[in-house]
């Protein structure tokens, strides 16, 4: 745009494009000042006190929801922005790094460790309300031993050995590095199901960068899931998730364990999805080195060796 | 230690109103480097038009 004079015009934001803008400061002049969820009715010390763990654990999770739509709208180019891009890419002006890179990269950042933080304070609630389950009256010393012997029979079903560790075809299966159509094939459809509705939970609540790296494998697990089976094979979708661990991410295959282990009422599939996200946790390092190419697979062979079979 | 449930939801609300805050900042900042690239698009709009290249 140029003005009588020939003279490009400097072009100001408009009213509207300023009360956009005025948007980066309506979140912390809206906060309420004690930034709080929790409702009161002039008894609030009360309440409060008597909040149950569950009531926690849902403020958490609304907090979560309401910290990645904060990040997406962030992301999201505001009208003034897609007028400047749209100028810029006509006239071949390319935006600076500091535009788009850096700021991008820091939004992603700081959502993603505030995900870490909330996620964080979910578990704590989680690990209360799991020793007050386990402190309950009912919990005999006969009730206990059968419960024992039935965790061990479910979890052997569900592929563990006794010592928790894993099997020596595990370890096959990681060094030989088969494909995944291979491991997902055996799938009962019961193990399809729930496969399928934990990701798909999980993957519209997961950053955007890590939407994009899950994105990438999406096909070929779909394909994979239409696929039926009547076979039951509970090693198979461990094998899924330690390969769903090495080839897409650490982060999906924990959070799906832990939501197995949240929702499910077989006490068995709990402890053995338990004890499967923490041996994932505590290799999840060398994981993500292999992913991003950071280690070779040899080294990735070794670190696996002593994470899942030395330590465990 | 062991803390109490007010003090679980006050932790998680400190720590969304930081999240808060801190994404307001970076939208900010993102403003101020869409205006510099505003800048440096009229800038290139001068040079044409100086050089006789822009209608």
């Amino acid at each position: 745009m140029t003005n009588v004079s020939g003279i490009p015009k400097i072009e100001t934001p408009s009213t509207p494009q300023i009360n956009e803008a005025a948007e980066i400061t309506e979140g912390i002049n809206n906060i309420d000042e004690r930034g709080s969820s929790i409702e009161t009715d002039g008894s609030p010390d009360l309440r409060i006190e008597d909040m149950t763990d569950e009531k926690v654990r849902n403020i958490a999770e609304t907090r979560k929801t309401d910290g990645l739509m904060l990040a997406e709208k962030t992301l999201s180019p505001m009208d003034y922005e897609k007028e400047v891009l749209n100028e810029g890419k006509e006239l071949g002006v390319l935006p600076s790094d500091s535009y788009y890179k850096e700021v991008q990269e820091k939004i992603i950042d700081a959502t993603e460790k505030y995900i870490e933080d909330v996620d964080k304070i979910q578990n704590y609630v989680d690990e209360e309300i799991s020793k007050k389950t386990e402190e309950t009256p009912e919990d005999t010393v006969e009730n206990k031993e059968i419960e024992e012997i039935n965790i061990q029979e479910e979890a052997r079903w569900w592929g563990f050995t006794d010592d928790k560790k894993f099997s020596p075809e595990t370890q096959t299966l990681v060094e030989n590095n088969p494909d995944l159509n291979d491991l997902l094939k055996d799938f009962s459809p019961e193990e399809q199901e729930i496969f399928e509705e934990m990701y798909h939970k999980i993957f519209d609540t997961l950053p955007p960068e890590e939407k994009n790296r899950l994105l990438e494998e999406k096909n070929i697990i779909n394909n994979i899931l239409k696929q039926e089976t009547e076979k039951d094979n509970a090693e198979e979708f461990r094998k899924l998730m330690i390969r769903l661990a090495v080839k897409v991410s650490v982060k999906v295959a924990v959070t799906i364990l832990k939501n197995i282990q949240k929702s499910s009422e077989s006490k068995a599939a709990k402890v053995t999805c338990g004890t499967l996200a923490d041996l994932l946790e505590a290799g999840g390092k060398e994981f993500d080195k292999a992913y991003t190419g950071e280690v070779n697979p040899e080294d990735l062979t070794i670190a696996l060796r002593n994470h899942f079979f030395e330590k465990a | 230690m062991s803390i109490t449930n007010r003090e679980k939801v006050e932790l998680i609300d400190r720590r969304y109103l930081e999240f808060k805050i801190r994404m307001a900042e970076l939208k900010k900042q993102r403003f101020e480097a869409i205006i510099e690239y505003r800048k440096a698009i009229d800038g290139e709009k001068l040079r044409r038009i100086r050089a006789g290249v822009y209608y």
